[in-house]
């Protein structure tokens, strides 16, 4: 455990806190401390020079430059052709229609913009947040890897704040500015869109599928960023915010578009740098549970973005902005990828990448962020608190403390759990978790929602009652599902061996069903589950939390982690099992059909989500309501 | 074993060349290094010098030198790597001999030597790896006895003899191939006779009418060039190695000449050939300029390199000489818009003799070979610098700089100069001037001996080349560049040297020429000669990845084999395996080359 506390009132270095993971050191160092010292006017006006940025031959283009240059590339060039003839249309318009799209997508960064919004992020970072702090040698990683080759930043995604952090440690460290991949939802606000465009966002929409067109402008100027080679690419490999808290599962496209540049021999390497960022408090921690329950979020609006910033006062603690260990996607293809094929064609013929091969590297990359991010200490206090492991104070300290162990030794990084830090974040949570008399319970959601909110979801009637119950759990699962991977592994081997007490290699088999079976919930890299099989089992067996009998056959001990195991995991399969249930049920197959027969949209897992919350109540299995795992339904479906 | 005639015999009118290159190689040049005894690199005081009175830069000191070796490979001059002195005999295999071979030989009179120096000079060609053995130990393996014969009907007798006797025939033309071609392979029981084809140099006939000339395929590249030139012709073909490079091994290896626009790559120039087999001759029967008779054999024949028999004779294109001749060139900002350049000299098929692209190292190292006074006076110099640098904002770091040679008439030459310098003025380039365009071949020559006198300090060097697409080559010259940098960084290798030219323009791509070299004198390397070869090898992945090819001219030999299933794809390499199975079914032409081990046995 010592070497897991957080230094944070150390007088050696008051601004940083530290981790170690086996020979890893990382440093964490606070940037908003000389923010709060010295003048957020000058900071942004300092003098800029990033450093040393790589150099693919050229002299780089102006993002004005770009534009006409992406435009004029044999591969637009080609598509056109194509089009007008196939369409028997003329080119002209097609010109047209691919400037307007470009127009509609390029960045438009300038130093001038990003140094206004500096200044604006500085003073509301400080405004709602205790401190963001930053591995500095995941920073000097970064550097180091510049001048060699076109970088990724791939954050997690857990809040909209998660957008221009990158860009202001960018600019505080001195490092190239990021340009970023945004939804389009963004381009629409007023000002913003325009002012974020200034800030080196890039719009793209949320699906393009058969627009030929749209494909081509979008592969050409996403490559030409990276070949430009002035600025890392960043953007979200899980595509949008996870309102559950777990890692969702990555989106391929734009991967697969970049990638294509090494695949293609056009680079010599991408260097891929996940990055964690965790929130003591998410920003959209309320929008997300009623999002969750199938009520719509309002479309994104400047005036939306203004509302929003004016009703957040209440403190949201601290970020931990964790730059995980690159990895060289050369490296990674070099054993599984035989680039021929993609070589014969020239360049701008695009050539189709094995999708599980991807698959496998932005499983990596998401592996990556949770294994190497660090983890506030609320998550725990929330799974504590919601699986029922405790409700008074001593024994959430205890328990808590438990789990921190459980994590550490699997080499998870855990903010500290001291008392003084659980009453930090339980007053910081305030509006989730009540302490009386040392008794902790549940906020009760206080406003009913507005009749009008309540007809506006989606697909199914919810009852103010519903709301009302289910609103605080969720919100409370928000936390506590940012923790589960980490037990995940061992908590499956313990339920399949308590289940039923096997031999090693029916565990084993069970295990990797139940990996597969859950793998849209959990990161899951198929290739290495037998060797997750092994280090976990030798983990479970070091902490006697499983035991073999003289038989070979393994057994569950009665260990404290069995009832956590049974409270945290047992709704995911109750999920399967209840959706199997319904399919069952005549009144469901209408909805399936509906689902089948060509929106299995976003909003479909959504408003399914409520119809599992009535179908749940109505079988009185109102201990799993609070915990029923969205995209489990998805999965299931 | 029935043997056709060749068309031309021996007869009166074959005209005698005088061989630069005497039967007894030796006399003249190196026995454990590039080119002539009298020609080499060395220090005096502290500059270094070039020796002797051949090359341009013959009997001149090279002030730039050192300093450009001690700021990119940080070469310390004060070690010295240790280097055997002369040939040691005791050292070299002793002789497998076949006696009824033996004595076939000496009743059919051919010339023959079993002196260990002679069989030395034929076991090798020149890869860095070759001259680091021949100057650190001795190959495990080489041929046992070397045969002159002096004509085609000889070379038959030979290869007939070797056939029934089970003798393995290597033949060997100029010993110039960078690809271990000549090297015997290791486990060979049999005899191994290397069969050198010097002495057969003549000019057979010169046809005016038809601008043809047949010669036998010993004949040396300079020998034959001066040899027409006297008749006011030339060939045109002219290799970096033409100095020593036969005209068979041209055939065989499919070489390029540095003049190919306009004159043509070794298969455009040949026009018959004679290949002397286990089974007999191959060769069309008729001197035609094309024909459509299946499968052209030809291409069978061109590229063979030994593994299919010996290549006796040859009917070459020749041309009048121009009556003008021109060097030129251009500086771009940057190596990139160089490449833009000469793709749309290409596009336009605009035909100078030569157009070659430098990249910013070997502008710079061309500069380390400057002769004070020498090339262009410092005057000059210096308003040139001025210009390029302040008048125009080009940055010493980065400007490229491609040579140019024009051939033709007075007219033609201008003509294409202007139009090419409009070309180059599209992507910011800016004429040179003349002497710059004739310094950047000079160094062509003189490398092989650089590259020899780098192995006195620790450097070990070697080129490499390839063909890619022109809208690949940026990439591919960038991906091999970072490939290397970053090899090297792995390999704890501080001090390399990595640099490529753009050497032929085709309409389709171009042809890529690099240098590797690196210092290994702070390295604690029990073999550095290994590390090279790794360092190649990976170098040869980034090129096939980035979508070059295995080789434009220097061939597989031994040395690339790794990549030929990926090359012609495994059933094109057991159709070759096929071919060669049914012209060699005793596999005397044993000498390893194109095919892998592992396919051979197949």
């Amino acid at each position: 455990m010592t070497n897991m506390r957080l230094a944070m009132g150390d007088q050696h270095h008051p601004n940083s806190t530290s981790f170690q993971d086996g020979g890893a050191n990382h440093q964490y160092r606070s940037v908003l401390k000389t923010r709060k010292t010295t003048s957020d006017l000058m900071w942004s006006l300092q003098p800029w020079q990033p450093s040393h940025t790589f150099r693919m031959g050229s002299p780089s283009l102006l993002p004005s430059k770009l534009v006409p240059h992406v435009l004029s590339s044999p591969r637009v060039n080609n598509v056109i052709d194509q089009l007008s003839e196939e369409n028997r249309c003329s080119k002209k318009i097609l010109e047209k229609q691919a400037a307007a799209m470009l127009e509609e997508m390029a960045h438009n960064q300038k130093m001038c913009s990003i140094r206004l919004f500096g200044i604006c992020l500085a003073k509301l970072g400080k405004l709602l947040y205790r401190d963001i702090y930053v591995n500095r040698d995941g920073i000097e990683q970064v550097r180091s890897l510049i001048p060699h080759g076109p970088i990724l930043l791939l954050p997690s995604h857990r809040s909209y704040a998660d957008f221009l952090l990158m860009s202001v440690i960018s600019f505080h460290y001195h490092l190239p500015m990021p340009v970023i991949a945004a939804g389009m939802d963004f381009m629409n606000m007023k000002m913003m869109g325009e002012l974020m465009r200034q800030a080196g966002a890039f719009f793209i929409r949320r699906s393009f599928g058969s627009d030929r067109l749209y494909k081509t402008i979008f592969t050409e100027y996403v490559q030409q960023l990276i070949m430009q080679g002035d600025h890392p690419l960043e953007f979200f490999l899980e595509g949008t915010r996870s309102r559950s808290g777990k890692a969702l599962p990555p989106k391929l496209g734009l991967l697969s578009t970049v990638l294509e540049l090494y695949l293609k021999g056009i680079v010599n390497d991408i260097f891929v740098v996940p990055v964690h960022i965790s929130y003591d408090r998410t920003l959209e921690e309320s929008l997300y549970a009623y999002e969750l329950l199938g009520i719509p979020k309002p479309p994104e609006s400047t005036r939306g973005l203004m509302k929003a910033l004016s009703k957040l006062q209440e403190p949201h603690g601290d970020i931990h902005v964790t730059f995980c260990p690159h990895f060289s996607v050369r490296e990674f293809f070099s054993s599984w990828i035989d680039c021929s094929p993609h070589i014969m064609s020239p360049h701008f013929i695009s050539s189709v990448a094995e999708q599980t091969v991807m698959a496998e590297l932005a499983t990596k990359v998401l592996q990556s962020q949770l294994k190497h991010g660090v983890l506030p200490i609320f998550p725990l206090v929330s799974a504590v608190v919601l699986y029922k492991e405790a409700m008074d104070l001593k024994c959430l300290t205890e328990r808590v403390s438990y789990l921190t162990q459980l994590a550490a030794w699997q080499g998870y990084h855990i903010t500290t759990c001291s008392e003084a830090e659980l009453e930090r974040v339980l007053a910081l949570h305030s509006n989730i978790l009540e302490v009386k008399d040392g008794r902790l319970s549940l906020v009760k959601e206080r406003e009913p929602l507005e009749p009008a909110s309540l007809s506006r979801s989606r697909g199914h009637v919810l009852l103010q009652s519903t709301v009302q119950k289910a609103i605080p759990s969720i919100r409370l699962q928000h936390y506590a599902n940012q923790c589960l991977h980490i037990f995940l592994d061992p908590c499956l081997l313990i339920l399949i061996a308590n289940c039923n007490p096997v031999p090693k290699d029916v565990l084993r088999e069970e295990y990797r069903w139940l990996r597969m079976l859950l793998s849209l919930e959990f990161p899951t890299m198929l290739e290495f589950l037998d060797d997750e099989f092994k280090r976990c089992v030798d983990f479970v067996f070091q902490r006697d939390l499983l035991f073999r009998d003289e038989n070979g056959i393994y057994h569950a001990s009665a260990s404290p982690l069995l009832n956590f195991a049974m409270a945290a995991f047992r709704p995911f399969l109750t999920t399967f099992a209840l959706v199997c249930h319904m399919l069952a049920m005549r009144s469901m197959f209408q909805w399936m059909a509906e689902s089948f027969s060509g929106h299995i949209s976003e909003s479909s897992p959504c408003a399914s989500m409520g119809h599992v919350y009535i179908e749940a109540e109505k079988l009185g299995e109102e201990d799993c309501l609070e915990t029923l795992p969205l995209t489990a339904l998805a999965t299931s479906v | 074993m029935e043997c056709e005639t060749p068309i031309e015999g021996e007869d009166k009118s074959a005209i005698k060349t005088d061989a630069t290159v005497p039967q007894s190689r030796q006399n003249l040049l190196k026995w454990n290094g590039w080119g002539y005894k009298d020609s080499f690199f060395y220090r005096a005081d502290d500059v270094a010098a070039f020796s002797g009175n051949r090359y341009p830069l013959s009997g001149h000191h090279l002030p730039g030198f050192f300093q450009w070796a001690k700021d990119v490979l940080n070469v310390d001059l004060s070690i010295t790597v240790p280097k055997k002195e002369a040939l040691r005999e005791d050292e070299v295999p002793k002789p497998i001999i076949n006696e009824d071979f033996m004595n076939n030989i000496k009743e059919a009179k051919i010339m023959h030597s079993l002196a260990p120096d002679d069989r030395v000079f034929r076991a090798h060609g020149h890869t860095v790896r070759e001259i680091h053995t021949l100057r650190t130990s001795m190959f495990p393996r080489i041929p046992d006895i070397v045969l002159w014969p002096k004509n085609h009907d000889e070379v038959v007798k030979v290869v007939s003899l070797a056939n029934r006797l089970n003798v393995v025939i290597i033949p060997f033309g100029g010993g110039t191939n960078v690809t271990g071609a000549l090297e015997c392979p290791e486990h060979e029981q049999r005899c191994i006779a290397s069969l050198d084809t010097s002495q057969m140099n003549r000019i057979l006939w010169i046809d005016e009418e038809n601008l043809l000339c047949r010669c036998e395929a010993g004949i040396i590249g300079q020998d034959l060039e001066r040899s027409l030139q006297k008749k006011g012709f030339t060939v045109g073909h002219e290799p970096d190695s033409i100095e020593f490079s036969s005209l068979g091994g041209w055939v065989a290896t499919r070489a390029s000449g540095m003049k190919k626009s306009i004159y043509g790559n070794i298969e455009d120039l040949l026009v018959h050939v004679t290949l002397v087999t286990s089974l007999g001759v191959i060769q069309r029967g008729y001197q035609v300029p094309r024909v459509s008779s299946g499968p052209d054999l030809h291409e069978l024949i061109i590229g063979s390199e030994g593994l299919l028999g010996v290549i006796t004779e040859v009917s070459l294109k020749i041309r009048p000489l121009p009556e003008c001749q021109k060097h030129g060139s251009l500086v771009f900002p940057d190596f990139d818009s160089g490449v833009l350049c000469l793709r749309e000299v290409a596009r336009r098929r605009l035909k100078p003799a030569s157009i070659r692209l430098m990249d910013n190292d070997q502008f710079k190292f061309g500069h380390a070979l400057k002769v004070p006074g020498g090339y262009f006076g410092s005057f000059k110099e210096t308003m040139q610098k001025l210009y390029l640098t302040k008048l125009k904002g080009f940055d010493l770091n980065k400007l490229s700089v491609a040579t140019l040679l024009f051939e033709g008439t007075r007219k033609e030459v201008n003509d294409l100069e202007k139009e090419i310098n409009e070309i180059a003025a599209k992507f910011n380039g800016i004429p040179a001037g003349e002497e710059n365009g004739k310094r950047g071949y000079l160094l062509t020559f003189v490398i092989a001996y650089i590259r020899d006198f780098g192995m006195d300090y620790h450097n070990l060097a070697e080129s490499f080349e390839t063909s890619v697409p022109w809208s690949k080559v940026s990439s591919l010259c960038r991906n091999v560049k970072l490939c290397i940098q970053r090899e090297c960084a792995a390999r704890n290798i501080k001090y390399y040297y990595i640099t490529c030219r753009v050497t032929q323009s085709y309409d389709a791509g171009a042809c890529i020429y690099f240098y590797l070299s690196f210092n290994y004198a702070s390295l604690t390397l029990t073999d550095p000669m290994a590390i090279y070869e790794e360092l190649e090898a990976k170098a040869r992945d980034e090129i096939l990845r980035s979508g070059g090819s295995i080789s434009h001219h220097h061939g597989v030999g031994k040395i690339r084999q790794k990549w030929m299933p990926h090359s012609v794809s495994p059933l094109g390499l057991t159709t070759l395996q096929a071919i060669k199975k049914h012209l060699d079914p005793k596999d005397i032409f044993a000498c390893g080359n194109l095919i892998p081990p592992t396919h051979s046995k197949l």
